[in-house]
């Protein structure tokens, strides 16, 4: 398989209980491919499949059929211990899952196993902690001491310890205000950026996933509906909106304008690129003025 | 409806307050929106209003009734319902129509009467054709919509949401919010609607945003989302299209501060466009 791929699934399915009364076809047929270096997001409503599909990431769950490929290497039950090394997974409302008695036993709960000196494992735990913005005595701590913004911080700690070579994240700013948002997601890019790693980003909204990402995939009803650039994507309004979906807001307002104004530029999907738009477009009157 | 007269709120004694002095009135059939950082007070200020949590100081008066007066804590949680953020942490019955009579068989109602009841609830919230499934097979915003139809059986005058559409997706979030303004328009249910999203904040006739357990702002979503610098420098947002429309008046174009939606944006910026088109054909 191709190496340049981080991720790559080949007519994956996924049946939840088969045989049972309670079966269910989660994933029907889904080949998607990531990019290494990239940051690729997953769009799709409730059920669609997103959840399903990256637990086979780092082989929590094994294809009823099809396959899954991590780095170009095909996922097998031999190969799954050092794949949760490469494929680091953080679930929804991780701070949910911390348990350890300090903070700075919960960060390294990942390396036990991993035979480290004593020396490698502090060293990892301090970068892991200052990556995610937190102080450095804020280790010994009590997990119980912190606020909902910090143990989702020391959650992804947790994770980056690992040193992965992909970051997979289940909605990491959900239930976070605004300013929270802003700063789980800068701290992701500076991750990516200073690790030179490949991120992979669950997210029900179409204004965040528009300021991260250089590539889409979308799910529906646990098949693959579109892969591409957010230009590619975001060119399909009404295929989007058919399947429960939708433009950001902006690029909805550029749609408008552009049936009043044909030069309107409806490939904008940040505030920025839309100003910057109107602005080029209005020069020429107020030079007039 | 509901009044906080100097409310102050802490949950142990050596910290800070949660709540630091709010004095604030909702009125009967308003529906309300409430913002503010996370740790800003706002749950607190949801659980002072139905009795789970009773002020330090000062008193929260609902139609009438102390909260702090012990008997009429069950008349108030009756009165003013809650649907709390998780769906997964709010459903105990076996089927739908289960779960939504949870609350009438426990005040001793006739079982004609409940059937009554929550079949309305349940038609109401939308939920009717799903009465017999077991409600973990339903989705985000249907079991949303169930926890709703539970509070509705029991004839609320008010329903408070606390951050209720945070875990759902687009459709989800619209589901509900569909419903929450339709209860709010045809029964005049008063609406506080605690949330992150901006678009749903929009909708209300009234928006109050919390910093550090006090009020900073109170006016309709117009007069509060023209306050652009003020509100990101509380840590919050304003809707993409009015941080659109702000950024176009900082760089020299004369527009209104307070545009909110899509259709007000393309209103406001239509002759523009025209002119501009004409100036590029002429």
């Amino acid at each position: 398989m191709d190496r340049e791929l981080a991720v790559c699934t080949k007519d994956l399915k996924y049946i939840y209980s088969p045989d049972s009364p309670f079966e269910y076809e989660a994933i029907s047929n889904m080949s998607i491919h990531v990019k290494k270096g990239s940051f690729t997001c997953i769009i799709g409503h409730t059920g669609c499949g997103k959840s399903t599909l990256i637990q086979h990431f780092n082989g929590l769950l094994k294809p009823t059929e099809g396959k899954v490929f991590i780095n170009g290497e095909e996922v097998t039950p031999e190969v799954v211990r050092t794949l949760r090394r490469k494929v680091g997974l953080l679930f929804q409302y991780p701070e949910h899952q911390l348990f350890e008695e300090t903070v700075y036993k919960d960060v390294a709960f990942g390396l036990k196993k991993l035979d480290l000196s004593e020396e490698e494992v502090n060293k990892r735990v301090t970068e892991a902690i200052a990556a995610v913005g937190l102080d450095d005595d804020i280790k010994e701590r009590s997990i119980y001491e912190l606020s909902g913004g910090q143990k989702r911080r020391v959650a992804i700690a947790g994770v980056l310890v690992m040193e992965p070579e992909i970051l997979v994240l289940d909605e990491p700013a959900a239930g976070l205000d605004p300013r929270g948002r802003d700063e789980i997601f800068k701290l992701i890019k500076d991750v990516k950026e200073k690790r030179n790693i490949t991120v992979i980003l669950v997210s029900h909204s179409m204004e965040d996933v528009a300021n991260l990402a250089d590539y889409i995939i979308v799910l529906n009803k646990g098949n693959l509906a579109f892969e591409g650039t957010p230009e590619e994507i975001f060119s399909k309004k009404e295929e989007l909106e058919k399947i429960g979906l939708a433009v950001p807001q902006i690029t909805q307002l550029m749609y408008a304008l552009n049936s009043i104004n044909p030069n309107v530029n409806v490939n904008c999907f940040t505030v920025k690129q839309a100003v910057e738009n109107i602005i080029k477009l209005l020069k020429g009157e107020y030079n007039a003025e | 409806m509901v009044e906080f007269k100097e409310v102050k709120f802490t949950y142990s004694q050596e910290e800070k307050y949660a709540l630091d002095g709010i004095c604030a009135k909702i009125e009967k059939g308003e529906f309300v929106s409430v913002l503010g950082r996370n740790g800003s007070g706002k749950s607190t200020l949801a659980r002072i209003m139905n009795a789970l949590l009773l002020p330090t100081e000062g008193v929260c008066i609902v139609s009438g009734m102390d909260t702090s007066d012990e008997n009429h804590q069950w008349d108030i949680r009756k009165i003013c319902g809650m649907v709390f953020q998780n769906p997964d942490n709010q459903i105990i019955g076996t089927s739908v129509e289960e779960d939504v009579a949870f609350g009438l068989e426990n005040i001793g109602i006739s079982t004609a009467e409940i059937r009554r009841r929550i079949d309305d609830s349940m038609k109401n919230v939308g939920i009717y054709d799903k009465r017999e499934k077991e409600p973990h097979l339903l989705s985000g915003g249907q079991k949303q919509r169930v926890a709703i139809a539970g509070i509705l059986a029991m004839r609320p005058e008010c329903i408070v949401l606390d951050e209720a559409t945070a875990m759902l997706d687009p459709i989800g979030r619209k589901e509900v919010m569909d419903v929450v303004k339709k209860l709010n328009q045809d029964f005049n249910i008063t609406i506080v609607h605690i949330t992150h999203n901006m678009d749903e904040a929009v909708m209300a006739d009234r928006v109050i945003v919390l910093d550090g357990g006090k009020i900073v702002m109170s006016g309709t979503p117009k007069e509060v989302f023209s306050h652009v610098k003020e509100i990101k420098a509380l840590g919050l947002d304003v809707p993409q299209v009015t941080e659109f429309m702000h950024e176009l008046i900082a760089r020299g174009i004369k527009l209104p501060e307070n545009i909110l939606t899509v259709d007000e944006a393309v209103t406001c910026l239509e002759p523009f466009l025209l002119k501009a088109k004409e100036d590029r054909n002429g």
